[in-house]
């Protein structure tokens, strides 16, 4: 089972990397925004899917993730700008943790519909401030975004975000969704399950659900800004519609419709949905009528979403051992 | 913690605590020595479950302590005293339904050699908890449902598993609530084989909730029974079981 794994992984690995050399310009934007969010929906389910915890407001780390970027970008830093996307990571990782941290002890203290709730106004707390204290975030247009550094070099602008960056955001992609598999397979991970499973008898095996489950927010914040951040520059102008409750309904779905109880869901849940999201913005403008009901499609006749549909066929493919 | 051998393993003082009206645990001092089997006894409704719940701080009580070797532990988290070794099971059985019944004894076993934080170290290839937890397993005869979801197993084998999350967790004191109810009247017997066997093995102290008096007697030490949230009597299991106020009220002879 485990060379299939690395067969997999490597043609996979292989055709990511051959992809923008063969499709149009445009796609290989679209696909580099999608990997974002498939980060952030990574991130997400370890909240969702793993803890137990639903969340209505989570871009708001999105768009700490994404605004911490571009407010380091400003020209009125002069020459303490940052451009080193390394940095601009480190520092979008370091503000959604602190959020995270702060926003997390308070909301962890309620489960259910509660913590979502409360999720929910923080982002419209978020969204709010966004657009009021516009000589900070630039207001409703936002913040510009330039091209940022990748390891130290300035890549040509013209293929930037149709073709470099790419490579950049695969890169960190892979990386996070590595430190994620080890997460999910420690003891951490299975102490999560066990908080999702029963938070009563998880306290009483010795786990202190409280510090776990802030963890888990924590940790899923991280990803949001991670997310957030390398999105930024790729949009090239971060404005308060990234921290809105539909951008944090949308990863809501997305681990749904992937899969929750599924490592791989998310990430096929981020694609699924964002690229059926703009392909139907092409030829309706009642794209979000027809966005409902091809969820509630799915939902229906994928209850545990695509890959839990896809492990239950394997598993009775290959015998139970899959 | 450092464990004062002079200590009572638990002692409880003046504990209490009341639903409205109901006096579901009035006033009760209890005291445990260590290495014994206490069975608490009591008909539906006289505060078993209630006290447990109490010396476990799964409920706080309006007044009254809770001594685990002689220091007060009344406010601590049930997360610390598990870590201390103090652990219960529950009457209505409380499992990790969505895990495989191996699974449910790794998160334990993970807790108790304090492993459970780690975020990057593998679970399926740390030996020693796999050892541990198929150690387990075999004690209480699960072997053959290790890989079953815990919500998939018989009920039985789900009151056996409550249990053997406990010791699991390599506890000093075990407080079971009713191991046996729900399990059908010829499997009790085996079920109750399985759990003394283990505290046997163990080592532990233990302190068991029964509202049947006949599964109780054969392996305690002593015995107390309860009524209306008070301790009504208690000595050894000879003595109770001729106690008349005891068999009036709990058994319900006349
Ligand atoms: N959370 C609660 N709220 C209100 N009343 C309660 C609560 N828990 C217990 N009680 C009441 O307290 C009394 C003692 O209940 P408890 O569950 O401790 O009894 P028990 O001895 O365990 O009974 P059983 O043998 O049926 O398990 C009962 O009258 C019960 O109805
Ligand atoms: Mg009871």
């Amino acid at each position: 089972m485990k060379t299939k794994y690395i067969i997999a992984l490597i043609i996979g690995l292989l055709l990511a990397s051959v992809l923008p050399l063969v499709i149009p310009k445009y796609y290989t934007y679209v696909l580099s925004v999608t990997i974002c969010f498939a980060i952030y929906a990574l991130g997400y389910n370890i909240l969702f899917g793993r803890t137990g915890l639903l969340s209505f407001g989570h871009a708001l780390y999105l768009g700490i993730g994404a605004y911490t970027v571009a407010a380091l970008m400003r020209p009125e830093l002069g020459p303490y700008r940052i451009f080193s996307m390394e940095l601009l990571l480190l520092a979008a990782i370091v503000t959604s943790a602190i959020v995270g941290l702060g926003v997390g002890a308070l909301c962890i203290r309620y489960t259910r519909i509660f913590f979502g709730l409360i999720n929910l106004g923080f982002v419209m707390v978020w969204h709010a401030l966004l657009l009021k204290l516009y000589h900070i975030t630039g207001g409703t247009d936002g913040l510009p975004v330039y091209i940022p550094s990748t390891l130290g070099i300035t890549l040509p602008y013209e293929t930037f975000r149709t073709f470099s960056f790419y490579y950049y955001v695969l890169a960190v992609f892979l990386i996070v969704t590595y430190v994620m598999w080890r997460i999910y397979n420690s003891p951490f991970g299975l102490a999560l399950k066990a908080i999702r499973e029963n938070g009563v008898r998880a306290e009483f095996i010795g786990i202190p659900v409280g510090r776990y489950r802030l963890a888990a927010y924590v940790i899923s914040a991280i990803y949001g800004g991670i997310g957030g951040a390398l999105w930024a520059p790729l949009s090239g102008q971060v404005s308060p519609d990234v921290s809105t409750w539909l951008t944090s309904g949308d990863v809501v779905m997305m681990n749904i419709l992937g899969g929750m109880f599924n490592f791989a869901g998310p990430i096929v849940g981020a694609f699924l949905f964002y690229n059926l999201k703009i392909q139907i913005m092409h030829f309706t403008t009642y794209w979000s009528f027809i966005l409902g009901l091809s969820a509630i499609f799915f939902v229906l006749v994928f209850p545990g979403g695509i890959m839990g549909w896809l492990s239950t066929k394997m598993k009775k493919f290959y015998g139970q051992k899959a | 913690m450092v464990i004062d051998k002079n200590e009572k393993i638990l002692r409880t003082e003046g504990l209490k605590k009341y639903f409205g009206e109901v006096k579901a645990v009035d006033n009760v001092n209890l005291e445990v020595s260590e290495g014994e089997i206490l069975s608490i006894i009591g008909p539906n409704g006289s505060g078993k479950t209630t006290l447990l719940n109490l010396i476990s701080n799964m409920i706080e009580p309006d007044s009254g302590k809770v001594f685990f070797y002689g220091r007060d532990v009344t406010k601590w988290a049930p997360s610390k005293l598990a870590k201390m070794g103090l652990v219960r099971s529950f009457q209505i059985v409380n499992l990790f339904d969505g895990m495989t019944v191996m699974e449910n004894l790794k998160a334990a076993v993970a807790s108790n050699l304090g492993r459970i934080h780690r975020p990057f170290s593998s679970l399926n290839k740390d030996e020693e908890i796999t050892k541990r937890s198929l150690e387990i397993l075999e004690l209480f005869k699960l072997s053959d449902k290790a890989e079953t979801l815990a919500g998939d197993v018989p009920h039985g084998d789900r009151k056996v598993l409550d249990v053997a999350l406990c010791f699991a967790l390599n506890p000093k004191l075990i407080l079971l609530d009713e191991p046996t109810s729900g399990v059908s009247t010829s499997e009790k017997k085996p079920v109750m084989q399985r759990i003394e066997e283990a505290v046997r093995k163990e080592r532990v102290t233990a302190v068991i909730v029964e509202h049947d008096m006949d599964i109780v007697f054969g392996y305690s030490n002593r015995v107390v029974a309860m009524h209306e949230g008070k301790i009504l009597a208690e000595g050894k299991p000879e003595d109770i079981k001729e106690n008349e106020q005891v068999r009036k009220i709990v058994t319900g002879e006349l």
